[in-house]
């Protein structure tokens, strides 16, 4: 019964950080629809008869109440009642433009975009029910999904306009565009501390994640991976014994892979571990975290070494520099370790493929799945689940790809799980980096030259020409390197270097390692200045006030200042994440205390202050925030990815450990109230942890450490070398 | 063939006796509010009851959890309004959710055996229990607030 809509596209033209993508999401002015039909004004939203507001969110739900805050937008705008809106999470179509879930992007990339769908349709239905009344719409207002004609006090319900009164008002680009937004201040959805609509089903169970899909004659299938992670080659493939395991079905060779299927899990588990695989090693066999940090060690001192951010004139303002100081930094793999491992289901039938799974990157997987298959992008149908965490993980569609090559070979559906050693093992990692800085300082202290190398590999490389820029660098290899302090002359450069180890986007992505060699240089230079590191931050964040306000704030939260026990101290650091051009101005001060004996560091506290405009939830914000500092502190304290024969020498929880309960610390998070443009907050508090620990450490002990993690060797390793 | 009695209800399953409970539970009964995390007893997400103690599933077989009785998240109660998951959802406690039926059954067993848990004893309880999201400070709260109501 729908009506066919014209279909006008607009862009909402959010473009990533200088990458190659323009960010389409097309917004549909509200068609006309008959009555008694639904209305399905845009790709935003849709209300029934029965007057429920069902809103489409396009972006992963993954634990950052990302359904409930992009519902919120749209409610306020479309004067919703709050009890009315429900949320889905569509299967992929071009309608939704660019599915990507990522970057702390969600509630930047979509504030006007959601509010003016609202708005449009609020205004359709307020003409709507006027002319139904043939009264002018200027006489009516709705309010709580109510459309009332003031002078006479009539009044429909949203639900009754759909059912009964047809809907015509239909808008243009431009007329979407000129639509007056409400002020903040006039905001009663958008700000409040409305329960995550996600909550309930996730306390009794029945939350579905892509693990809890069940197809009927649905089978199991496991792959056989390679001892190496790149560059190992199959010999042969020997499935008689594999063919005597109870629940056998069927082994899969293919170019790209090769697995068994049988009934059950733990069958397909058997089988894959009675298959014999032989395998030529290939290149990579001997690669270790020594000759990945050699190779990068070779790569700092490379004369061709790629400028990505450059101001002013660094040779001629580091020569009259009164003083230099130079540090090398670096950081190791660091794996995602979402809790849910990876998995997905496929039915390949007619042509087409469903796929069943909780995706970050339905475009992209869309893209290479049609590419792998051979096979037109509208018969690949992501069917959206809930994702037991992503992290950036789960924009890979490695095991999509995997399990749709064995479910069109098999006729059935299948459901291919990994086990937290695959799913560790093949991992795409946080880069391991090397950075090496440098500074001039004038005679007043003040930096008057800064450069900077960069040396890590380089995710976008592996995508393609789409996700690097023109000089072959990923600038979310990059961000952050380009800080914003008031440093006359600057130079940053990058060298992207293949390893062996692939790495991808692991949450907070490199501002994690730039703001560490960052934050952390600056409290050294602060040192050599005989500045408090705060005091020298401020003097040159004149460009940034918004950043100075939060390091200002934290600071005096955290007792900046106020005496400690011994082996104790506070250090502070102050990120502009995710992206110079959207940042959400973040300071933390970490309180620690170093066991000079062990050199183990206990995190006591951590004061964060966040400015990142206007908030939609503050408790969806507040949880996000708490996570991200957490999440800094498991990867500034305890994980570190190391590399032997090729691959990941980790192989689950118990090697590759995480931030647990009895090592959580106390956490104070202030947010700055604000009208400025919504930003991010699922990444920015993660970046800053590191740093303001090593800081911390250097505070209490006066040992600096430059290895992430922060382990208590090389903390020893660093008070022995003060004394 | 083995028997199962899960949040009271008897299950009669055609799997190997070495078979961890979990893969029966989720893959076969499809109670799939439990949960795969690790297969090493490391992460705490398949915790279920075994006569009302937290035991891992993945590390425990079906030939051990025969003739016991086992509840799963599902079971926890019937309505899924146990004082901790109602306090689960006061303090808005889950990210992506995924650990948390592990959390809330090695809560409700510490609750059971122990009504007025210190920090201490949350945090000794609960330290197996791995949330990649790190929604530990609210998983404190929770079980304290669940604590208050139990005893009032």
């Amino acid at each position: 019964m729908k009506t066919s809509l014209t279909r006008r596209t607009f862009l909402a033209s959010a473009t990533a950080a200088g990458a190659a993508l323009t960010i389409r999401f097309p917004l549909v002015g509200p068609g006309a629809a008959d009555a008694a039909a639904a209305y399905d004004p845009n790709a935003a939203l849709t209300i029934t008869p029965d007057g429920l507001v069902t809103v489409h969110i396009t972006k992963a739900e993954m634990g950052q109440g990302v359904g409930t805050a992009l519902a919120q937008i749209v409610a306020e705008e479309l004067e919703a009642d709050w009890k009315d809106i429900r949320v889905d999470y569509p299967t992929n179509d071009p309608k939704y433009g660019l599915m990507l879930t990522g970057g702390s992007w969600s509630v930047n990339w979509t504030f006007d975009t959601l509010s003016r769908a609202g708005a449009a349709a609020r205004l359709a239905l307020i003409d709507a029910a006027a002319k139904s009344w043939n009264v002018s719409p200027a006489d009516c207002v709705a309010e709580r999904g109510v459309v009332r004609h003031l002078p006479s006090g009539r009044a429909l319900r949203y639900g009754e306009i759909v059912a009964r009164v047809p809907i015509t008002k239909t808008f243009s680009e431009d007329e979407l565009k000129q639509i007056t937004l409400k002020k903040p201040s006039e905001y009663r959805v958008v700000g409040q501390w409305i329960p995550r609509l996600d909550i309930p089903e996730k306390v009794t169970g029945k939350a579905k994640f892509g693990i809890d899909t069940f197809l009927p004659n649905m089978v199991y299938a496991k792959v056989v991976y390679p001892p190496v992670r790149e560059g190992a080659t199959r010999k042969a493939v020997d499935d008689s014994a594999a063919k005597g395991v109870k629940g056998y079905i069927a082994t899969v060779t293919l170019p790209q892979l090769v697995a068994v299927v049988a009934t059950s899990y733990e069958a397909a588990v058997k089988a894959r571990d009675a298959l014999k695989v032989t395998w030529d090693p290939g290149p990579n066999a001997n690669v270790s975290t020594e000759s990945i940090f050699a190779k990068f060690a070779q790569a700092k001192d490379d004369p061709n070494a790629t400028p990505w951010h450059e101001q002013g004139d660094v040779k001629s303002a580091m020569i009259g520099a009164a003083r230099r100081h130079e540090a090398t930094y670096t950081t190791d793999y660091v794996a995602h370790m979402q809790m849910e491992p990876m998995n997905c289901v496929v039915r390949f039938a007619d042509g087409a493929y469903d796929i069943y799974t909780g995706s970050q990157f339905q475009t992209f997987a869309v893209g290479t799945l049609a590419a792998t298959l051979g096979v037109d992008a509208s018969k690949i149908r992501i069917h959206q689940q809930y994702l037991g965490g992503g992290f950036g993980r789960r924009l890979e569609p490695d095991v999509m790809v995997e399990t749709a090559l064995i479910a069109r070979e098999v006729k059935r559906p299948v459901k291919l799980i990994r086990s937290r050693e695959e799913d560790l093992k093949r991992d795409f990692y946080r880069s391991a980096t090397l950075q090496s800085v440098r500074a001039g300082l004038g005679n007043d202290g003040k930096i008057v030259a800064w450069e900077k190398t960069v040396i890590a590999s380089h995710p976008g490389k592996r995508w393609g020409p789409d996700f690097v820029d023109k000089k072959g660098l990923d600038q979310f290899a990059l961000n952050g390197a380009d800080h914003v302090y008031d440093i006359p002359n600057q130079i940053v450069r990058a060298v992207p270097v293949e390893t062996g180890i692939p790495v991808g986007y692991v949450r907070a992505v490199a501002p994690n390692y730039t703001f560490f060699a960052v934050e952390t240089f600056m409290d050294e230079l602060a040192k050599l200045a005989g500045v408090d590191p705060v005091e020298y931050r401020l003097s040159m964040l004149g460009s940034a006030p918004r950043l100075a306000r939060v390091v200002k704030l934290a600071a005096e939260k955290a007792g900046w200042g106020t005496p400690l026990p011994p082996n104790t101290g506070r250090g502070i650091a102050c990120v502009s994440a995710q992206e110079k051009k959207t940042p959400t101005w973040t300071a933390s001060v970490v309180q620690a205390r170093v066991d000079p004996g062990t050199g183990k560091v206990e995190v006591q506290k951590i004061v964060c202050a966040v400015d990142c405009g206007i908030v939609v939830n503050p408790d969806g914000a507040r949880s996000q925030i708490e996570g991200s500092l957490l999440f800094g502190v498991s990867n500034a304290l305890k994980e570190r990815g190391t590399i032997a024969n090729g691959t990941l020498a980790q192989s689950n929880f118990h090697d590759y450990q995480v931030l647990r309960m009895n090592e959580v610390p106390e956490t104070e998070v202030h947010i700055v109230p604000s009208t400025e443009y919504p930003t991010g907050l699922g990444e920015p508090g993660t970046t800053t942890i590191a740093p303001a620990l090593s800081n911390a450490i250097f505070a209490a002990t006066g040992a600096r450490v430059r290895q992430v993690p922060l382990l208590p060797d090389r903390v020893l390793a660093a008070l022995r070398a003060k004394a | 063939m083995a028997t199962l009695l899960i949040n009271g209800k008897s299950h009669t399953v055609d799997v190997d006796p070495g078979t961890p409970l979990l893969w029966v539970i989720r893959e076969r009964l499809q109670l799939t509010g439990t949960k795969f995390g690790c297969g090493v007893a490391q992460c705490g997400a398949c915790t279920v009851h075994l006569d009302g103690q937290a035991v891992r599933s993945c590390q425990t077989t079906v030939a051990q959890a025969a003739g016991k009785k086992i509840t799963t998240i599902e079971g926890l109660d019937p309505a899924g309004r146990h004082p901790l998951q109602v306090a689960w959802i006061a303090e808005q406690v889950p990210q992506c959710g995924y650990c948390q039926s592990g959390q809330i059954m090695s809560a409700a067993a510490l609750l059971a055996r122990n009504p007025n848990p210190s920090d201490k004893d949350i945090v000794n309880a609960m330290s197996g229990n791995l949330c990649r999201c790190a929604t530990y400070p609210r998983i404190k709260r929770a079980i304290k607030r669940a604590a208050q109501g139990v005893r009032s």
